[in-house]
């Protein structure tokens, strides 16, 4: 893959994926196609490089680039000694004090250092002392900064971290008892990463901000980075080669930096559409989904739970064209999908086998000789489509155990009420049922499920609840099994976050007419929709999508007007909230400060395909799903 | 039960002047600090405003109870507190202090006073060890002269506004909240949002 060649812009999947294989080729730009064996090597990674690796590069496409092993730096590892060793590890103390000991040991046969972020000098001095002592110089080859700290998991989505991700938590961030020092390393962590994703883009981006969070703080760092790196002519990473041809090489990006308290309501929300609800329901984690099959759901008043059977795991990837296709889409459109592709699969396998059982009769049918050259083109043409087919099946299978799953919640949970109903709190549309009917019903939800209601309600609505009447919810809630500490944190957060507290409103929800889903019922789909809502999403902005739109289309609005603005390339440090530019940007990059979820990544996503030639990317200091989330909420929300 | 606030005032009609304020905002996330500090001086120094001299009330805003004393001569107390804090215990606390205050600043430094030139440094203490009101005051300290029925109770901070006032205004043309906590508190006009405020 070479990036300059390339007609379509190259997104930030593509360069990280780059930057790996050029690393993997011992920091040489790898040509695709290029004839030869490569050069066998071991690849020798920690925790976070197996977590930026495993979502980009397959093993099939290590053993492609030559990887024969690959293994944890801190295992036992026998001595290979006339293999080289690629490392891609931190720069953290134990790593490089186990890279010293593999230099002493004599492992391998050259080492080819890469330090996931910039190894300091003192560390460096440490391994160059260590190659003294074990007379090892000659052998280490190369030592490099990566400038890879972040993950990318879509070609428009990254998160910073998986193995630290507590220390960034939101839960790190807004926790009272913390010091300045505390504060200032978590900081440091967030902006490194940052930084490495914009030396990765290639591009310097005009950063914008709201006051007093946290993400002006990060903000404020990242300027002060871009701007030392910058200044620094030797160093600078910023220069000719490294600015990525194409998209960015006219138009500086924009990133907006938001803190997670401006919208508390979208990372509790039950949602609709099928990556997000595979985050929600399922085991997700780094583009793999973790399945217990189950053998049928038991229906208990508390909300089914179905019964465990074997594990699976599935990658959900960019080669999966299913999964691409329907990731965004709402759920009953995903279920009627796989049960299409499942019938045009059958259609196809069919096809074969009938032009195989017509070869099976030749020289004993006339009909058949005479067919037999036209087939002859189409059993070729079938065979040929046989890996094709294949895969296919294997999507199919994949998407009908993951979509069943979710489905299975969906039904025990009641999901598509809590979808509805919370939709029309959000839009402050008239309710239909009383929040108290649903925290009191029993086959509805699980007890976390009637807490995100509860707390979505008590988050979007204008007139906080009397005294009286939140005695009752309270008292609901605890009957139905909730734990109350994530409330005592919200209340908390609304009494000062007055303009969160008036959230956007999303408009109406309509219920569709039966036809759609009669017709999945109707095909014995075994996505049996009975008595769940076909809910149709009208497109609105959530809080997040909103602030971009203000900012990326120069708009004027209470909400975002007095943002800082931050220019590194500019010579004097400006303060001022005018933008300098008046002109909307090409290109964007929201950073969530404090997590995200995939619902805000879809919201963006579909606001991007109303804006020709746009192109938004969306990233987060974490990825939570709602469970994750209000386990935080209620570490901070205890006394 | 907790204290966040303690402060001396002095009311010289029409100002109010800030003399001594202590705080403790432990409770509160990072980012909020400065501005719940900001606040608590912008609150304590309006309610002080719209006290008659001579009267002890109790301000209720959402989950906090501000208790204010006016002396007749001028000096004030207000300590800002969460709900569960006795009220008994809090104007006892204002008592004691205003009366210690009166005894060790001169009179002459009152009505142009501010915390940098004011001598007072028992602030800091009283108000953490009022964290615990059964230790720092124990019933029988209580002095038995305080009638509690002539204490006026507030049930919103905008009781004490004037006709047509709003507490909008009041908050941007304050000098003692900064444009960040001023930002802070901006309600979003688009959606009229009415949330009552600190």
């Amino acid at each position: 893959m070479v990036g300059g060649e390339m007609a379509a812009p190259t997104s930030i999947r593509e360069r990280q994926t780059v930057a790996l294989k050029r690393m993997l080729n011992f920091n040489v730009p790898h040509v695709k196609n290029s004839t030869g064996e490569p050069v066998w090597k071991v690849l020798i990674y920690d925790r976070f490089g197996q977590d930026i690796i495993s979502p980009l590069l397959s093993v099939k496409e290590l053993r492609d680039m030559g990887i024969t092993l690959h293994l944890l730096l801190h295992s036992d590892r026998d001595p290979i000694p006339d293999v080289p060793a690629v490392y891609f590890v931190m720069p953290s103390e134990e790593n490089i004090d186990r890279m010293c000991q593999d230099l002493r040991n004599q492992l391998y046969e050259s080492y080819y250092l890469n330090f996931i972020s910039a190894i300091s000098r003192s560390k460096l001095e440490d391994i160059a002392n260590a190659a003294l002592a074990a007379s090892a110089v000659t052998q280490v080859a190369k030592v490099f900064d990566q400038y890879l700290n972040f993950i990318t998991l879509e070609d428009d989505m990254f998160v910073l971290c998986n193995q630290n991700k507590e220390l960034v938590s939101y839960r790190a961030i807004n926790r009272p008892d913390i010091t300045d020092t505390e504060m200032e390393t978590v900081m440091d962590t967030i902006v490194d990463s940052l930084f490495c994703f914009f030396v990765t883009l290639g591009a310097v981006p005009i950063i914008r901000c709201s006051r007093g969070t946290a993400a002006e703080m990060v903000a404020v760092k990242l300027d002060k980075k871009l701007r030392e790196n910058l200044r620094d002519a030797r160093n600078s990473l910023f220069t000719g080669d490294t600015l990525g041809a194409g998209q960015f090489s006219f138009q500086r990006p924009l990133l907006v930096l938001v803190d997670r308290n401006v919208d508390l309501a979208t990372p509790l929300h039950h949602t609709w559409t099928y990556q997000a609800l595979v985050h929600d329901v399922l085991d997700f984690h780094l583009n793999r989904v973790n399945l217990e099959e189950s053998s049928g759901v038991e229906n208990s008043p508390a909300g089914a739970r179905p019964k465990r059977k074997n594990k699976k795991s599935y990658d959900l990837t960019p080669v999966d064209r299913f999964w691409q296709k329907h990731k965004g889409s709402p759920f009953p459109e995903v279920a009627e999908s796989v049960q299409q592709e499942l019938e045009y699969y059958r259609a196809q396998e069919d096809e074969v086998k009938r032009l195989k059982s017509i070869m099976g009769l030749e020289g004993e049918d006339e009909g058949a000789i005479s067919m037999l050259s036209d087939n002859t083109a189409k059993l070729t043409s079938a065979v040929s489509s046989l890996p094709e087919l294949l895969e296919k099946k294997r999507l199919i299978d994949l998407h009908t155990n993951v979509a069943t799953a979710v489905l299975e919640h969906i039904k025990a949970r009641k999901l598509d009420i809590y979808f509805e109903y919370e939709e029309k709190i959000m839009s402050k549309t008239t309710l239909d049922k009383s929040l108290l009917d649903i925290i009191s019903d029993p086959d509805a939800g699980t007890p976390e499920d009637k807490m995100r209601l509860f707390l979505i309600y008590y988050i979007s609505t204008q007139q906080a609840p009397s005294e009286a009447d939140l005695e009752q919810y309270k008292k609901a809630l605890t009957d139905a099994g909730c734990n109350l500490n994530p409330l005592q944190y919200i209340k908390q957060w609304k009494a000062f976050a007055k303009m969160a507290s008036a959230p956007t409103s999303y408009g109406n929800t309509t219920t569709k007419p039966m036809g759609l889903l009669s017709r999945v019922m109707n095909t014995g789909s075994q996505f049996v929709m009975e008595g769940v809502k076909n809910l149709v999403l009208k497109q609105q902005n959530l809080p997040v999508t909103r602030i971009l739109d203000n900012l990326m289309e120069m708009k004027s609005n209470p909400e975002t007007d007095d943002y800082r603005y931050f220019d590194p390339k500019m010579l004097r440090g400006n303060d001022s909230s005018v933008p300098r530019n008046k002109n909307p940007f090409q290109e964007a990059i929201v950073f969530v400060v404090g997590g995200g979820n995939y619902i805000e990544y879809q919201n963006l996503v579909d606001y991007r395909k109303g804006k020709q030639g746009k192109h938004i990317l969306y990233g987060c200091s974490e990825l939570f799903n709602a469970m994750q989330f209000m386990r935080q909420l209620s570490q901070l929300g205890q006394k | 039960m907790k204290l966040y606030s303690l402060s001396v005032l002095y009311k010289s009609e029409p100002k109010v002047v800030l003399l001594k304020a202590a705080s403790d905002v432990s409770s509160f996330s990072f980012f909020q600090r400065s501005s719940v500090q900001e606040f608590m001086t912008f609150t304590s120094q309006l309610i002080v405003e719209r006290s008659a001299k001579g009267s002890r009330a109790s301000v209720k805003e959402q989950e906090y109870l501000c208790h204010v004393y006016v002396r007749s001569d001028g000096l004030a107390g207000v300590v800002i507190a969460d709900s569960e804090y006795p009220a008994r215990v809090a104007f006892s606390l204002l008592e004691k202090v205003l009366d210690e205050f009166s005894k060790q600043v001169d009179r002459i430094d009152w009505p142009v006073g501010s915390p940098a030139t004011i001598q007072y440094t028992a602030l800091e203490g009283h108000l953490s060890r009022y964290q615990n009101p059964r230790e720092a005051d124990p019933m029988s300290k209580v002095q038995a002269e305080l009638d509690e029925t002539k204490i006026i109770l507030h049930n919103t901070m905008e009781s004490l506004l004037e006709r047509g006032e709003k507490l909008d205004d009041l908050v941007s043309k304050s000098e003692v909240l900064g444009t960040q906590s001023k930002a802070f508190y901006k309600t979003a006009r688009k959606q009229n949002s009415c949330c009552a405020v600190m």
